[in-house]
């Protein structure tokens, strides 16, 4: 009979799929340890991992360099990198767009344009030193936390969030943060001007464990919640309408979704300038390698992302020794051509648009 | 069901509905007729509570539908529009799976809920394609299963409503035979459907009860057979037919409206 094979190589193919995530997974944490390792063995000064953790005691300068710095940079590719891939992957549902990108919302512009005051504060105005480390980052967390009240100003009402006018309500605020910080460009003078340039390119130079742990709290809380509420997500990407009849609180998730992505991007951007494309071709890598449903594309997304800006970070360090390349360079030589890519690909389904 | 009372609806200084007051029966598969843009679509759009109404009350058993929380809702009525492709790519599988959000039951229960229905609405050889790929009319049968899935707690559909806007628009002869029998299936079980379609003379075969709309206003409803008669119909969209009755008996259910 025919009826009764089919539903049990449908039910087969189930037991399959389940199958095929754990090891994917595995694989993922794997390599990520092996680019840890290779990571915190590279870099302008040599530091032998082996030797140092095999000898009773290593040079203090040795020790300094690997845990003071090189661990908590490494951990801060990983956690940012995890982060920025996790917002991508939720925008993209959210806005029902596989070009959705953290950037979308203005939120990493808007911090890059107050970072740019802060420099710009900083080069005429003396502050107290406990201030002066920290009023960039501070800065720029305001300047990411004002863009998306205003966003949503825009963009939210009673009756609802639309989701058209969230995109271009971010277009325009991206275009003004950007008109913005050309103008203080303008005006601050050349040393001024090169720290406020190489600050977009992004850097993940200068992280310590204080900058860590604050950026730890919002990507892991982030992550518990996008998981939570991920069968919702995958509703509401194929329709919102069609998520709220079936009982999703399609608002009240757009509203939480989007605080908490600021929230990630505003601690990514403030600590290390802007890393682009993580956000927008992460989860597209993910998707075509292991799967579109969120169970699988959510911590495939986080693993990935954390190895690709690990390995991206690394490089950055050892291109050319003993100075370093500003990672957003790295990241956008990369992902400008899959973006192009993907637009090529993507264009058949755009038709139905 | 549902009722409506006195609901008008005013968008960009049209009237779309005026003062339409209505009851929807329990366990009868209604269809809403009318011309293009009489207002079918913005009286299933206030069922659905998409309108924040300023007079009048659209109610579901007695309550008014603004008393109800999304989750209880989504377990008591199930919107199918006319698809449209677009979605990212997932299996019918797991696109269905996602139809129980609301219940809580594990993975095993859902997963043979899932197939022993898709066995009995035909669809099992499409469940393990990707969504993106389906044609319109398998599209269609699928988000039936999805709606019946939405509102299934037992065979008992009592209670339950599904509300289905031109579903057969995309359909084939021969599928728009297989969904209708699956309404017709519905009913049997005790639910309740409301449906807009353009191709009278097919939906009328299997509704219980029509109502017809012209210019925002509720022109005439009640029992197919009181309904669908030359007059009224004739009325409705201005035009001049005539009922062809079946030669073998006068059902309503077998006559034509022939323009």
């Amino acid at each position: 009979m025919k009826t009764p094979t089919t539903i049990v190589k449908v039910q087969q193919e189930i037991a399959q799929r389940k199958c095929d995530f754990q090891p994917k997974v595995t694989a993922l944490i794997i390599a990520l340890f092996i680019v840890a390792v290779i990571a915190l063995n590279a870099g302008a000064v040599d530091v032998n991992l082996w030797r140092w953790l095999s000898a009773d005691s290593s040079s203090p300068l040795q020790h300094t360099i690997l845990w003071d710095i090189r661990f908590p940079r490494i951990v801060m590719t990983m956690i940012t990198g995890a982060g920025l891939a996790l917002c991508g992957t939720v925008l993209q549902s959210i806005c029902r767009n596989p070009l959705a990108d953290p950037g979308l919302i203005g939120v990493s512009s808007s911090a890059a344009l107050f970072a740019g005051a802060a420099f710009a504060v900083l080069s005429t105005v003396h502050l107290p030193l406990f201030l002066m480390s920290y009023f960039v980052p501070l800065s720029a967390f305001l300047g990411a936390t004002l863009s998306l009240i205003l966003l949503l100003k825009i963009a939210d009402s009673e009756q609802g969030m639309n989701t058209l006018v969230l995109i271009l309500a971010g277009v325009a605020i991206n275009a003004g943060a950007m008109t913005l910080l050309g103008l203080i460009q303008f005006v601050v003078d050349d040393a001024t001007l090169r720290q406020i340039t190489f600050w977009s390119m992004g850097s993940y130079a200068g992280i310590n464990y204080t900058s860590l742990s604050i950026t730890i709290v919002p990507v892991i809380l982030g992550t518990y919640y996008f998981w939570q509420i991920r069968h919702q997500l995958m509703l509401m990407s194929c329709s919102e309408k069609q998520a709220k009849y079936q009982g999703v609180d399609t608002r009240k998730i757009k509203l939480v979704s989007l605080w908490t992505v600021a929230a990630i991007v505003a601690v990514c951007v403030s600590f290390t300038g802007i890393v682009g494309f993580v956000g927008l071709v992460v989860p597209h890598l993910c998707r075509m390698v292991f799967g579109a449903h969120l169970n699988i594309l959510l911590p495939t997304s986080l693993l990935s992302g954390a190895l690709l800006v690990a390995l991206a970070d690394t490089l950055a360090r050892i291109i050319i020794i003993p100075a370093e390349i500003p990672i957003g360079l790295i990241t956008s030589m990369v992902g400008v051509p899959f973006f192009l890519y993907l637009i090529v690909r993507e264009k058949r389904k755009f038709d139905y648009v | 069901m549902f009722s409506v009372e006195g609901i008008t609806i005013v968008a960009a200084r049209q009237q779309l509905l005026s003062e339409v007051t209505l009851q929807f029966e329990s366990n009868s598969i209604t269809a809403i007729l009318g011309a293009n843009g009489a207002g079918k679509s913005t009286l299933f759009k206030s069922l659905l509570g998409e309108y924040p109404l300023k007079k009048g009350h659209v109610r579901f058993n007695g309550k008014a539908i603004s008393q109800y929380s999304l989750s209880q809702l989504s377990k008591m009525r199930a919107y199918i529009a006319q698809v449209k492709t677009g979605f990212f790519s997932m299996l019918v599988y797991e696109y269905l799976q996602l139809a129980r959000l609301q219940y809580p039951e594990s993975e095993k229960y859902s997963e043979n809920l899932i197939l022993t229905l898709a066995e009995q609405f035909q669809i099992a050889h499409l469940l393990m394609r990707d969504v993106t790929y389906l044609s319109g009319g398998e599209l269609q049968l699928i988000e039936f299963v999805r709606a019946y899935l939405q509102l299934y707690q037992s065979a008992n559909m009592q209670g339950k409503c599904l509300l289905l806007d031109e579903p057969a628009s995309a359909l084939d002869i021969k599928q728009t035979r297989l969904l209708y029998g699956h309404l017709k299936t519905f009913q049997r079980q005790g639910g309740t459907v409301i449906i807009i379609d353009h191709n009278i003379n097919a939906v009328a075969n299997i509704a219980t009860n029509l109502v017809l709309i012209k210019d925002g206003k509720l022109l005439a409803e009640g029992s197919s057979k009181a309904v669908f008669n030359k007059t009224i119909l004739d009325t409705c969209f201005e035009t001049d037919g005539q009922i062809i009755l079946n030669k073998a008996n006068d059902a309503v259910e077998n006559s034509i409206y022939q323009v």
